[in-house]
């Protein structure tokens, strides 16, 4: 069983076409990373999964059940509200501007939503939470509000607070673009770990030492479309086509 | 000269019980209709956003005192049934109307002006666009709109003196009665003293309010 | 021209005045206005083909600048269009200006400043229903009474109000700073205890009456009569003081020379039936003006 699937995904800004037919399959436990110059149409991807960018047309595909069906900018069919809502809940993500909310501490924005979308106990989402913030190696800073922290540490926040709710599979969008090179490093390490513990991972990144390390597949994307797809060392030693060629000639 | 003051004070002091009391139960009534006046101006749903723009748009074009004037006194003349019986609950209807709309206008500023990321991580999170309003949202508002809140608080504060046309004693009212049966315009200076007091108090309390949500920036 | 010339003169005067005048005392930014003044009306006089007469007694040269406030019926109101004043006080100003060949030029005034108005000048003289009382003879100049007028309560015809007393444990409605108002406060000092409502104009009153928000109105006789010509099935006049206020017209004390003048004029349209006639027009009898024109001077 495929974790996402998605099946001829399109997307238009009037004449401009962003996305074309983009047919990707992400296994569970897989870590997909996905590259390419800016403007390829690769966060617009990553973010239509989750409902946060409204494809023109195509499929998705959650567990191989049908997600939602778009065609000429309308929606065909999709699950029944209840079980969309709750799909939903199954994919976390992390911003590239990690979006904590300002005016909640640390432990707070990891608790957030557990009580109050998953209806869990204070007590217990507490205590989950602070598991979360021990594994991204935060345990101190719970009290803390997050314009105190580096923007390494509040990536991590971010991490923990996606985690709290449990999700199936986490979508990376250029978690560490907006961070200091010499901050780069603690978040990567995290995303790591949850690599390592088998979780379903999609990023979005310029971090090509990560997507070596890391990942099982990586997914070249060029003008809105997949253009090459395979292993790193596949990808990194052999790109096939011009672009990536190109493209991984000036980043490496 | 403090003598006259003395003799005045009880009178002024009255009077300017009745400014404060009217606009903080203005302002603060106010500020809550006007919530759900941004949220309806800024709702997807025509139904709701339509008549909250025209409501804003009507309370903000019109002058306050015809706003008072009509309340009051035309009402009545449209209709036997909408007289309201007390001067003081008409000036308190047409202060809260017309301050929320001005008050729906700023929230509406400070809710745009919250990151698009918040709303995002949000959703990402699961949570509706009532959670998100009220956890998420309004919360980061308050800190915005401290500045605005306040500045209307004062100006309702001094516009509060146009109750004198419903018959209600209001500090400029007494000052007025006094300048015209003593016949002399000194009072006018422990009236402005008074209101300056005032202004200068609530300015502080405002500045209290903002240092205390800054915590978190 | 030249009064575009005299207006910008006066202009540039005064905002010197008040740049130079701001925190001096009030007298010698008087004494700058009346400088002022007296500059642009010899200028007018050497510039003017008019009037002949000295203009020692009207502000303006040749202009009898009368001070009203506009709103209180049948004395002085607007008509329908929202913009002509007329009224027993605007005819009778009207006809005054005429006999002493002046132009006439009417300034609405709130009625809360009115008075302080003559005494800086604004006009010369107030004719807007201004009552007697022995308050404004020691500081004002007040002509003899034109017309009679007294404090009257006015109630809904079903009301079971009689008098001034009756008015214990009710509301009642007033135009602010009206001896009406000075009247009920009196009471109000003296014992009564009742819930006086001012309000900005006598209409206002009226409203109140009318919406049941209050018990009574008091106000003049002269203004009740108005009001209860329309609303006679309404409304009935319950009680009238015996403290006569007639209506006097109101100068800047020490105006002997305007006094004088206007006295002339009054006794003029006392004598050729004009004030008879006015009082017929709007009070429907010469009662009202009984006896008033022997205080011009009119046998």
């Amino acid at each position: 069983m495929s974790m996402i699937r998605t099946e001829n995904v399109c997307k238009d800004f009037g004449d401009l076409k962003v996305l074309k037919n983009v047919n990707l399959t992400v296994e569970q436990g897989e870590v997909v990373v996905i590259i390419g110059p800016s403007g390829a149409g690769k966060s617009t991807f990553l973010r239509s999964l989750n409902t946060l960018e409204k494809i023109t047309s195509g499929k998705i595909y959650i567990e191989d059940e049908l997600f939602y069906h778009r065609e000429n900018d309308a929606t065909v069919s999709k699950m029944e509200k209840e079980k969309f809502a709750d799909m939903l809940l199954e994919m976390g993500m992390v911003f590239q501007q990690f979006n904590l909310f300002p005016h909640l501490t640390v432990l707070e924005n990891v608790m957030l939503a557990p009580v109050n979308v998953r209806k869990k106990e204070k007590t217990e989402a507490e205590e989950t939470a602070r598991e979360l913030l021990e594994k991204v190696g935060l345990s101190d800073k719970a009290d803390v509000y997050p314009s105190k922290l580096s923007g390494g540490q509040q990536q991590r926040v971010a991490i923990a607070r996606a985690l709290a709710m449990e999700p199936k599979v986490m979508l990376f969008d250029e978690p560490t673009s907006a961070l200091d090179p010499e901050l780069v490093g603690e978040v990567l390490n995290v995303m790591k770990d949850l690599a390592n513990q088998g979780m379903t991972m999609l990023c979005v990144t310029h971090e090509m030492g990560f997507a070596r390390e890391v990942a099982d597949k990586v997914i070249f994307m060029y003008g809105g479309q997949i253009l090459e797809e395979g292993t790193p060392e596949e990808i990194f030693g052999n790109p096939k086509t011009p672009q990536a060629q190109q493209f991984l000639r000036s980043v490496l | 000269m403090i003598e006259k003051i003395i003799r005045w004070m009880p009178q002024l002091l009255n009077g300017a019980r009745t400014t404060i009391i009217i606009t903080i139960i203005s302002v603060s009534i106010g500020l809550v209709l006007a919530v759900f006046l941004a949220l309806g101006k800024m709702s997807r749903h025509k139904i709701l956003s339509a008549p909250c723009s025209a409501y804003i748009f009507f309370f903000r074009g019109t002058p306050l005192l015809m706003q008072i004037y009509f309340i009051y006194f035309g009402l009545p003349q449209l209709n036997p049934a909408l007289t309201i019986r007390s001067a003081f609950v008409a000036a308190l209807i047409a202060y809260v109307l017309n301050t929320a709309a001005y008050l729906a206008e700023n929230i509406r500023a400070g809710i745009q002006s919250i990151d698009k990321g918040q709303f995002e991580a949000a959703k990402a999170l699961g949570l509706t666009y009532g959670q998100t309003m009220r956890l998420v949202i309004i919360p980061q508002t308050v800190r915005r709109l401290i500045p605005p809140v306040g500045n209307e608080f004062i100006m309702v504060l001094k516009d509060v003196s146009l109750v004198a046309i419903i018959g209600l004693t209001d500090l400029t009212k007494v000052t007025r009665a006094i300048s015209s049966s003593s016949a002399t315009a000194l009072v006018y200076i422990p009236a402005m003293i008074l209101y300056l007091i005032i202004t200068a108090f609530f300015t502080f309390i405002f500045n209290k309010l903002e240092n205390k949500y800054s915590v978190y920036q | 021209m030249k009064k575009r010339i005299l207006s910008a003169a006066l202009a540039a005067m005064m905002t010197a005045a008040m740049l130079v005048g701001c925190g001096s005392s009030s007298s010698s930014s008087e004494s700058t206005e009346a400088a002022t003044q007296t500059e642009e009306s010899t200028e007018a006089e050497t510039s003017s083909e008019a009037a002949e007469e000295s203009s020692d007694y009207t502000i303006e040269s040749g202009v009898l600048m009368v001070g009203m406030e506009i709103g209180y019926p049948p004395m002085e109101y607007f008509d329908e269009d929202g913009a002509t004043p007329i009224g027993y006080d605007v005819e009778v100003a009207t006809a005054l200006a005429e006999v002493l060949g002046l132009e006439l030029e009417i300034v609405d005034t709130a009625w809360d400043g009115i008075f302080a108005g003559v005494t800086t000048d604004k006009y010369d003289c107030i004719i807007s229903c201004v009552s007697y009382t022995e308050d404004r003879d020691n500081n004002y100049l007040l002509s003899s009474p034109y017309v009679a007028n007294a404090p009257v309560i006015v109630v809904p015809n079903d009301s079971e109000i009689a008098d001034i007393m009756d008015l214990e444990g009710m509301a009642v409605a007033v135009q602010m700073e009206t001896t009406a108002d000075y009247l009920i406060q009196e009471y109000i000092e003296n014992g009564l205890d009742t819930d006086l409502r001012q309000y900005e104009k006598v209409i206002n009153a009226f409203d109140e009456i009318k919406a049941g928000r209050v018990d009574a109105v008091c106000t003049d006789s002269v203004v009740a009569s108005y009001y209860l010509g329309d609303e006679a099935t309404n409304y009935k006049t319950v009680w009238q003081s015996d403290e006569k206020e007639p209506i006097v017209i109101c100068m800047k004390q020490g105006n002997e020379a305007l006094a004088e003048k206007i006295n002339e004029g009054m006794a003029e349209l006392f004598e050729n039936g004009t004030m008879a006639e006015l009082a017929v027009k709007y009070f429907g009898t010469e009662d009202v003006i009984e006896g008033l024109a022997e205080g011009f001077g009119v046998e």
